[in-house]
């Protein structure tokens, strides 16, 4: 049987993109960032120094104030 | 004029090479370039083939004005201003910055300073149209100096556009490519652009000449013409 209603391709339609950018987007941004974050924990927690200098930040609220 | 100034965020992170290269970059799409060294160690000379013995530069003059006759011109057309063998203070160097902004050029050209990894970027007037290219390493210390930085930078007045690039980056090194990561993805101000580890910049450097001429097929080429892109997308955006 054709299934000519489901989309099997991996490829993102314009359609697709508008509606990630509605959810995830905002207002002010035209793109969206995907971040792995339990990947980058695990890599903070591996080294030391990462971790101190992660909670350190933390305290400060540093990327939030940046960015 | 653009202005854009290069500084390492320790010593040692490659932040002449990178000035050098860039100028050869810019130079390559008919960009007018003149770069000008305000590192004491005075060698930026050596990458756009100034002879060893020439030790003079800037600072060995009293003024900016009688300076003119150390500016040089590199066989692919980027003019730059050797530092010298004398020490100039913070006044000093401030002074040959606004001086350069002086000369009589094009609107459009790109003037690029070598700055000293141990001078802090606050100490010179900066206004909203400057970039600032903090120059890294994939390393610990790098990452550490990073945030205090970001931490001084909440803290100040900062006017101008502050970017970390990233030099000298290692792809097959497990430290390198998770910080690599983590800095993509969490840290402010990285420029999206970052050097690769390539053995013809060092190369280069012992043929008197940049790795923009000497290896035009390789990854060393492709990041600093990529580098050079983003840079007019950044100036662009300021006009």
């Amino acid at each position: 049987m054709n299934e000519f209603a489901v989309k099997k391709s991996n490829i993102l339609t314009q359609y697709d993109i508008d509606n990630l950018l509605n959810r995830f987007g905002g207002k002010t941004s035209s793109y969206i960032e995907i971040v792995d974050v339990q990947k980058n924990n695990q890599i903070i927690e591996k080294y030391p120094l990462l971790s101190d200098v992660s909670r350190s930040c933390d305290m400060f609220d540093i990327a939030i104030n940046t960015k | 004029m653009k202005k854009v100034f290069l500084k390492g965020i320790k010593g040692g992170t490659g932040a002449t090479s990178i000035v050098a290269n860039l100028a050869c970059a810019l130079r390559k799409s008919d960009e007018d370039v003149i770069a000008i060294d305000l590192d004491p160690k005075s060698d930026l000379g050596l990458h756009f083939g100034l002879p060893w013995e020439h030790a003079s530069g800037w600072s060995n003059y009293l003024s900016f004005e009688s300076a003119l006759d150390e500016f040089h011109i590199d066989d692919d057309g980027v003019i730059f201003l050797p530092f010298g063998t004398l020490s100039a203070n913070t006044q000093r160097t401030q002074k040959t910055i606004e001086s350069a902004q002086q000369l009589q050029v094009n609107d459009n050209a790109w003037l690029l300073f070598d700055c000293p990894a141990h001078q802090d970027i606050q100490d010179y007037d900066l206004s909203s149209h400057d970039i600032v290219l903090e120059v890294i390493n994939c390393d610990a210390v790098s990452h550490s100096l990073i945030y205090r930085r970001l931490l001084q930078l909440n803290q100040s007045a900062k006017k101008w556009q502050h970017y970390f690039l990233v030099n000298n980056y290692n792809s097959a090194s497990e430290l390198e490519s998770d910080l690599l990561q983590i800095w993509q993805s969490e840290t402010p101000l990285l420029a999206p652009v970052h050097i690769n580890k390539d053995e013809v910049i060092k190369e280069s450097t012992a043929f008197r000449n940049v790795a923009v001429n000497c290896a035009p097929y390789s990854v060393a080429y492709d990041d600093f013409e990529t580098l050079a892109s983003w840079l007019v997308t950044r100036a662009t955006d300021n006009d």
